[in-house]
């Protein structure tokens, strides 16, 4: 009985997490924004509000936007826990978007800010807006403000897309470790054919060169590193020169292996992608399937080659960036080597040779 | 010395494995020693055979000596001279380690999960819980380990398949030619810093098994746990695992399982329970050892007692991180385990020796 008591008296002190804050107490951010205005970071923070459901049928919105600005990232949070008098809780942000300029300038202290804050997390997507992040988060999109949700799904499901990549705090606080490495962002902009109900879109790739931007990459050239990161799935592939034809690379395996040759660096690249035929298929009675399949390999094949070399090129003679990660291969694969070039690795990557060989596999086409 | 209740070989591995994979847990990258993840791979087995390299003395002891733990022996061959400081020494050793474990695990919470906690709260709560433990005896706190030690794996298991598409193995780097000095340091670090080893010495009385087969099976079980979070830690984190400080807490923030997003939870949840197994089984130890500086009447505060001095200790230094990092130090450094893991043993193994040498055929 005594037992009995003690335990019920025990569970009295179980009453939950110490320093409890009510959630109408609680600004719970879904997004932010980050930009560099007059020298400080511009916070644009887009602040869940837990409305109940006869409001939110009234058509308000179920966010509003707190813009706050401080020299360092914590002093930003904390003016907006001052402006508005509720906890900042952002352990549920789903998005961070970076803004041009913020970019350009570099994001080393931003990405540390969020890599080491204890209420991040490190797999927050990240975004780069083509102009002010600020615009991105206050859009109001079809009435209500930016779905972030509807934003997060299309970064989520980047192997299907062919044309966008995904970055998240982790990825890019790891070219911080790693400098040889660099990271890259998905651009999005407002925009959609009518101006009064914009819609977000991913309009590039963003690649940064020691946490700063070098250079973007076109939706082709992202797909040209997706390969090259081994990152597609499902992805649509309309061929060129094959009138209207279009293919679904569902898989693609990817091989990289890097050799030294009298002080030359290469780098073999080696990708199988398996295809099915999406259209047209079963109106070309006259020519025999098999033919068409081969020829249709062929052609994937060849247009996936120039993807990658179109990629290749802009990455390692123009931006002298390595966002695919050779750096890390030679790191494994020529050790030796890799110790002794590693504080000269910029200099090398214009010099990198590739050797490109893609093998398509088209095994059937739907359900025929 | 009056040991309180028995315990079976399984109950013992599942006891100090949990105990030393605490540490683990909150380990700051391989070693601290900026090592590649690979290195580290190669160093568990190397680290685990200087373990046993190291306590062979003790092992001849112990044979010689069956029934009796290091203490005992003291007690055996040195006396009550030589036995009262070598009881002294375990007990304070255990205290340490107890006060080590409640400094880091207020550290912890109050860094990674309850920003600006009270650390003396957490550590009250904490020792509080492990007094009630270390006072029932070895053989309940196995029983909770033994629910831990299941939990752990069901938890690992889950935490790896989360993480499967997060692995890539371009992240396994050969171990160069550079590293070598560091890898060595490792070695010996996971050998001399493994106070379990001290600890498994002094239960040695305590259990109904083979101490030997207690030894090999504890260190096959640590030697796969840490291949494998090494593995997982080193293929799924990259380099990013060297911006974290809690690189394994970093890999559960990480890990997504469909609906179950951050399994961060999860760890902190077993860490919690890892923390008081191990503060208990400390305070027991060191209860024992010290049950001689109280009278007979006084015997049942000696944990209680041992309990408050460990919890001061950590009070005082969760709140200087730098003491901290010193006591860390010092009870992993090498120095406390050496003394009673290897010169101990050795010293009442000659004496041993001697004593049968003496003795009429």
């Amino acid at each position: 009985m005594r037992r009995i008591l003690c335990l019920a008296v025990s569970m009295l002190l179980l009453c939950g997490c110490m320093d409890t804050v009510q959630l109408n107490e609680r600004a719970i951010v879904q997004a932010i924004g980050v930009d560099q205005r007059d020298g400080e970071l511009l916070l644009s923070m887009q602040v869940f509000e837990p409305y109940g459901g006869a409001e939110a049928a009234g058509g308000k919105t179920s966010c509003r936007v707190v813009q706050v600005s401080g020299e360092t990232m914590s002093e930003a949070l904390q003016n907006a826990a001052l402006k508005q008098g509720k906890e900042v809780f952002y352990g549920h942000n789903k998005l961070i978007v970076i803004g041009r300029g913020l970019a350009r300038e570099g994001m080393e202290e931003v990405i540390r800010f969020f890599n080491t804050d204890r209420q991040s997390r490190p797999n927050v997507d990240m975004m780069m807006a083509d102009g002010e992040a600020a615009d991105i988060i206050s859009a109001e999109l079809g009435g209500s403000m930016l779905p972030v949700l509807t934003a997060q799904m299309m970064l989520e499901n980047y192997k299907t897309s062919g044309g966008l990549i995904r970055a998240r705090v982790r990825d890019l606080a790891e070219t911080l470790e790693n400098p040889s490495v660099d990271a890259f962002l998905p651009v999005v902009r407002l925009g959609g054919d009518d101006p009064e109900n914009p819609m977000i879109e991913v309009s590039a790739t963003a690649v940064l060169r020691q946490s700063s931007l070098a250079g973007e990459l076109t939706p082709e050239e992202t797909r040209g590193l997706l390969w090259l990161r081994g990152d597609v799935k499902r992805t649509q592939i309309s061929l060129k020169g094959e009138d209207g034809v279009s293919l679904m690379a569902k898989e693609s395996s990817l091989r990289i292996r890097p050799w030294v040759r009298d002080g030359q660096t290469f780098f073999s690249v080696y990708l199988r992608v398996q295809s099915t035929v999406e259209e047209p298929l079963g109106n070309r009675e006259s020519v025999h399937l098999e033919e068409e399949f081969q020829r249709y390999g062929a052609a994937q094949s060849r247009q996936i080659e120039e993807e990658i070399r179109a990629t290749l090129q802009k990455l390692t003679r123009e931006l002298a960036a390595d966002p695919v990660g050779f750096a890390d291969y030679l790191a494994k694969y020529e050790p030796e080597f890799w110790s002794g070039c590693k504080d000269r690795y910029r200099e090398l990557l214009p010099g990198l040779q590739f050797e490109i060989q893609v093998e398509s596999d088209i095994d059937r086409a739907g359900l025929a | 010395m009056n040991r309180s209740s028995a315990i079976s070989g399984a109950q013992l591995v599942t006891l100090l494995f949990i105990s030393r994979i605490f540490d683990f847990l909150t380990y700051p990258s391989p070693g601290g020693s900026q090592i590649s993840g690979t290195a580290a791979l190669a160093a568990f087995p190397v680290g685990i055979a200087l373990t046993a390299l190291l306590l062979l003395p003790a092992c001849f002891l112990l044979r010689e000596n069956h029934g009796c733990g290091v203490v005992d022996c003291a007690y055996r061959y040195l006396g009550k001279a030589g036995g009262v400081p070598v009881a002294l020494l375990m007990g304070i050793f255990a205290l340490a380690v107890a006060a080590d474990t409640a400094t880091g695990f207020a550290i912890f919470l109050s860094a990674g999960i309850y920003a600006g906690a009270p650390a003396w709260f957490l550590i009250v709560t904490l020792m509080g819980a492990a007094v009630y433990a270390a006072s029932m005896g070895y053989e309940p706190m196995s029983r909770v380990s033994t629910l831990v030690f299941v939990g752990f794996w069901a938890a690992f298991l889950f935490m790896g398949i989360a993480l499967l598409p997060e692995m890539d193995p371009v992240y396994l780097r050969p171990v160069v030619s550079g590293e070598s000095g560091k890898f060595w340091m490792l070695c010996i670090r996971l050998a001399l810093g493994n106070t379990e080893t001290v600890a498994l010495l002094f239960m040695i009385s305590v259990i109904n098994g083979k101490p030997s087969r207690c030894f090999w099976y504890w260190a096959g079980l640590l030697l796969a746990v840490l291949e494998l979070v090494a593995l997982v830690s080193t293929m799924a984190l990259g380099d990013y695992g060297s911006s974290q400080r809690f690189p394994f807490y970093a890999l559960t923030k990480i890990a997504e399982f469909s609906i179950f997003q951050r399994l961060d939870s999860l760890h902190a949840a077993l860490w919690i329970f890892m923390a008081f197994i191990k503060t208990s089984l400390y305070l027991r130890i060191a209860g024992e050892a010290l049950r001689f500086l109280f009278p007979a009447k006084g015997r049942g505060f000696v944990i209680p007692a041992c309990g408050a001095a460990a919890a001061g200790a950590a009070i005082y230094f969760a709140g200087e991180p730098r003491w901290a990092d010193r006591l860390s130090q010092t009870v992993k450094g090498g120095a406390p385990v050496v003394l009673l893991a290897l010169v101990l043993p050795a010293l009442l193994l000659v004496l041993s020796r001697k004593k049968k040498r003496g003795e009429p055929q």
